[in-house]
């Protein structure tokens, strides 16, 4: 038997018995309406909408209020502020002056050791010193280092303190050198040119069309040791430096 | 009294017109619980429930005509029905697995009554019934049984399949039976 004919005979046959009640039961409606009227029956209707708009407006309003209030009461942070002003006036460069010499020949002399201080050595020869251990020692504070720096000004005055003072100058200035030049060696330039046959009679003193075949063209290879900038400690990085040697180049030729 | 009258009183709240519309449809809709839930008792209860639903939610129902107003009753006791089945059945679970010989000879010349079809369609297991009443009697596609069932659509159509095979066999045995 075909599947549709099973739904539909079945389906017929429920239909036949629809309003009938279910043999071998117990059914009867009207205890079952009775039961439904004990039930309130709660018809629904339509919920007005501006209760609900009024309800959202309210919770939105409320939250904005406590937002607010939060905002308000919260102290402004000022402690910020005040920590971070003390560290502009610790930018502030030193500025050489004569007179911190004196006062950092003070200041060494109470840092001397016992030792130091048994020997006596005179005021110059005690700053050398305090240049020099300044320079070694590693660790230094800010203010330390700032006095020291500006101790490289000394009196004219004092030949002696000059001298020293440049000795020690010069010895650091060679190791900086050296440190220097061992990082970034200064390179030969190598230059080639090539010359047409025009240049090349003229070089010769020939005419063009009586050149040999052979010198046509021309080859010139020059070396010219790498220019160094004006401090002496980097090499020139842009091309405007080699300008002066190309053009002599050009004019030797 | 049947029809847009019967339904305006009844939205007005009229209890004569409730109970004229209660008349009408509490057999047929006993009979829908009853063929979803065996259970006489949780039948009653279910189609108390879903009538309740129909009297409570009258105010919705934009009334076209008698066939409108049938479906719309029926649409809610089904959905109650499937409720109450959701809650006690677990329609994966059903097993699908007994293979039934399908009688070739079965002829629509029984002798069985619609009574009797009626009960061997109660006979059904839970899960092969749901799907039969709502796929060949209510008219349900298998998607929209798949989704009310929460089960997939090739789980819909293998259990109307051996619902359908087990009604054979046992339409076929009650025949030889009644003939007889």
């Amino acid at each position: 038997m075909p599947s549709d004919n099973l739904e539909k005979y079945i389906k017929e046959k429920m239909a036949a018995v629809e309003h009938t009640p279910p043999p071998g039961t117990t059914w009867n409606p009207e205890a079952a309406w009775l039961k439904l009227q004990q039930q309130p029956v709660r018809t629904r209707q339509k919920r007005n909408n501006w209760f609900s708009y009024a309800a959202a407006v309210l919770v939105l309003a409320l939250l904005v209020g406590l937002i607010g209030l939060y905002l308000v009461s919260t102290p402004p942070d000022d402690e910020v502020t005040a920590a971070t002003t003390p560290a502009t006036e610790i930018l502030i460069p030193a500025e050489p002056t004569e007179i911190t010499a004196e006062k950092l020949t003070k200041h060494q002399a109470n840092n001397i050791s016992p030792k130091e201080k048994a020997v006596e050595l005179p005021p110059q020869l005690a700053l050398v010193k305090a240049i020099k251990r300044s320079t070694k020692s590693p660790f230094l504070s800010v203010t330390s280092t700032r006095k020291e720096s500006t101790s490289v000004t000394v009196p004219a005055s004092d030949p002696n303190a000059q001298s020293a003072e440049a000795a020690v100058g010069s010895e650091v200035i060679a190791t900086t050198e050296e440190v220097k030049v061992a990082e970034t060696p200064a390179q030969p330039l190598k230059i080639t040119v090539v010359l047409g046959k025009n240049s090349t009679a003229k070089m010769l003193n020939h005419t063009a069309d009586n050149l040999p075949a052979a010198k046509r063209k021309t080859r010139l290879r020059l070396n010219i040791p790498g220019p160094e900038s004006t401090d002496k400690s980097h090499l020139a990085l842009t091309d405007s430096a080699y300008q002066p040697l190309k053009l002599q180049a050009q004019i030797d030729l | 009294m049947k029809g847009e009258k019967l339904i305006k009183l009844c939205q007005q709240g009229d209890a004569r017109a409730q109970k004229c519309l209660y008349d009408a449809y509490a057999t047929p809709m006993f009979r829908l619980c009853l063929r979803y839930i065996r259970n006489q008792g949780e039948a009653e209860d279910t189609f108390i429930k879903g009538f309740h639903k129909v009297l409570a939610n009258i105010n919705q129902l934009l009334y076209r005509d008698d066939k409108s107003l049938d479906g719309w009753i029926k649409k809610i006791m089904v959905n109650e029905c499937l409720m109450v089945l959701r809650k006690s059945n677990n329609f994966h679970l059903t097993s699908i697995s007994n293979d039934l010989e399908l009688p070739a000879d079965f002829s629509l010349d029984s002798n069985l009554s619609a009574e009797a079809i009626y009960a061997l369609v109660l006979e059904l297991p839970t899960g092969y019934r749901t799907v039969f009443n709502l796929y060949v009697l209510e008219g349900y596609s298998h998607k929209e049984i798949a989704t009310q069932l929460e089960i997939s659509e090739l789980t819909s159509r293998s259990q109307l399949s051996k619902a359908k095979a087990m009604l054979r066999e046992l339409l076929t045995k009650n025949n030889l039976k009644y003939a007889i």
